[in-house]
């Protein structure tokens, strides 16, 4: 039980001292400032997309940008699609297509980031909650000493067990919001991927 | 990332070899995540070796006989020598908790080094490798740089968003400078008159008088079509000539080119993804950054103001330098 209490007084002192600085958003939990949304201007440096074209109505665009904006899809498998569809392309449509299916791989990809961030915020706030009940369980246990007898130390037990349980919860969640505030980035990266090879295509670069 | 003084010294020793056998001269970049030093061929721009170094590289500095990097390792807890002739880490030297920045002396004898985790500069004695002084400090201290005469130390606290003016001789603090938004990263400029202080948060950049401590102009950026909030001021580098400073950008993925004369924005340049840091080449006319994101190094001609190659690196690149 010692360990513990140990491990997890441990556990919220480390992320403490890595948590800087106090962000912006509450349920944020990574160390990694969040960038809410992407745009198109980060990335890019060609033309920009006919004013009032839109990539939906566009199929071969649109089925493409979907293709390559799944979460499983690599930066290098991505980029080779894309290469093989301005193959294709007559050079004298890149400079209208290309920034339209830009924008659209931008959407989807925002898309994609916004599941990630929702969960990883739904998984902070769960995460508050179970260092709330470790709280006070640990105050409970604390208050009835270890050497009790009868009734109480039945509670005891009772408590200490659903005390580890919940350490084990907690550990849980943290592996897994250490992982996946990865995504969001790589997310990021494959798109910055995808610009490059795209305004490479243009000759903008 | 080396102070003003230590680009003086890297002409003058880019000149003696000169006139010498002609020698490559290299890129150092750390990559966080991979746990290693990436070393490029400056002219080929071709990666000779990746040298393992200690756990979450970040900060680099130039020795001033140029026969060696310093290499924060922040998870490490100490400062790594990497030798460069064997491109192999020769010794460790202390530098209290968690090192991410630090500063070098003018003579070349002293580093400077922020201890986030417990408000301090550890003062560290190059020879020796051993802390040598403590200085109590701002919240979560961040920037460090000394000024060129090596009289000041300026540390910026990301907490209190804060630069401190600190005198090198008596550890005493002189001033304490309200700036933007979490304080990265500070520069002196050449003649020592002024501080440019970055602030990742507050996205601008704070010119502090380093006579009267004020700041004296506030430079923002504004990046049509950029999200406001992904324009995160980091690395700091002035020009050697001191008539432009290139301003990374973070996220916005640019490189924000300013006038010194005016403070006005001349140009923002399209990087690789989150720029944190950057190095001159020791002619100047080549600036060097390391994109977190994106994993590559952008290549700008300082001339025409043009990114012309992206190097891809390690992983999370953080740090830049340019050595022998």
């Amino acid at each position: 039980m010692r360990h513990a209490l140990v491990t997890i007084a441990a556990l919220s002192l480390a992320t403490a001292a890595r948590a800087a600085p106090p962000p912006a958003d509450p349920d944020w939990p990574c160390q990694q400032r969040l960038v809410p949304h992407l745009a198109f201007a980060n990335y890019w440096s060609g033309p920009a997309p006919a004013s009032g074209a839109d990539w939906h109505d566009n199929q071969s665009v649109a089925t493409l940008a979907e293709a390559v904006s799944a979460r499983d899809v690599t930066p290098e498998e991505g980029v080779a699609k894309l290469d093989a569809f301005v193959h294709g392309l007559p050079s004298t449509e890149r400079a209208t297509i290309l920034p339209l299916l830009f924008t659209a791989l931008v959407a989807q990809t925002n898309e994609q980031r916004d599941a990630v961030i929702a969960r990883l915020k739904e998984l902070a706030v769960r995460q508050r909650a179970l260092a709330k009940r470790i709280e006070d369980d640990e105050a409970a246990m604390q208050a009835n000493p270890a050497d009790t007898t009868g009734p109480a130390a039945d509670d005891r037990a009772a408590i200490a067990a659903r005390h580890d349980l919940l350490v084990r919860s907690y550990h849980d969640i943290g592996e897994t919001i250490r992982y996946a505030c990865q995504v969001p980035s790589d997310l990021d990266a494959r798109l910055g991927a995808y610009a490059r090879a795209l305004t490479g295509a243009l000759g903008t670069e | 990332m080396p102070s003003q003084m230590n680009r003086g010294l890297a002409a003058l020793c880019c000149l003696l070899v000169a006139t010498g056998a002609a020698r490559a001269d290299h890129l150092y970049v750390s990559n966080e995540k991979d746990n290693t030093v990436t070393v490029v061929d400056a002219a080929s721009l071709a990666i000779v070796k990746t040298v393992p170094v200690g756990a979450r590289p970040r900060g680099l500095l130039l020795a001033n006989d140029h026969k060696s990097i310093y290499v924060c390792t922040s998870d490490a807890d100490h400062i790594e020598e990497l030798d460069l002739a064997t491109l192999t880490v020769t010794r460790t030297l202390q530098s209290g908790p968690d090192p991410e920045t630090f500063a070098l002396s003018p003579d070349g004898k002293t580093l400077y080094v922020s201890n986030e985790d417990d408000n301090e500069v550890s003062i560290v004695d190059v020879a020796s490798g051993r802390i040598s002084g403590e200085i109590p400090t701002g919240v979560e201290p961040e920037g460090m740089v000394v000024s060129p005469d090596g009289k000041t130390i300026v540390n910026t606290s990301e907490t209190t968003s804060m630069a401190h003016f600190i005198d090198a001789a008596s550890h005493k603090m002189i001033a304490s400078v309200l700036v933007g938004s979490r304080p990265r990263f500070a520069a002196f400029t050449k003649d020592g008159s002024q501080v440019w202080v970055s602030s990742e948060v507050g996205g601008n950049v704070s010119i502090v008088d380093a006579a009267s401590h004020k700041v004296v102009h506030t430079i923002a950026f504004a990046i049509p079509g950029v999200p406001a909030e992904t324009v995160q001021a980091v690395g700091i580098n002035l020009s050697p000539d001191g008539k432009l400073a290139f301003i990374a950008l973070g996220p916005a993925n640019r490189v924000a080119v300013v006038d010194t004369a005016t403070f006005a924005v001349k140009k923002y340049l399209l990087v690789g993804q989150r720029v944190w840091h950057m190095d001159f080449s020791f002619d100047g006319k080549t600036l060097y950054t390391a994109n977190g994101v994106s994993n590559d190094m952008s290549v700008i001609d300082v001339g025409d103001l043009k990114v012309t190659k992206s190097v891809p690196v390690g992983h999370l690149p953080w740090g830049v330098v340019y050595g022998p």
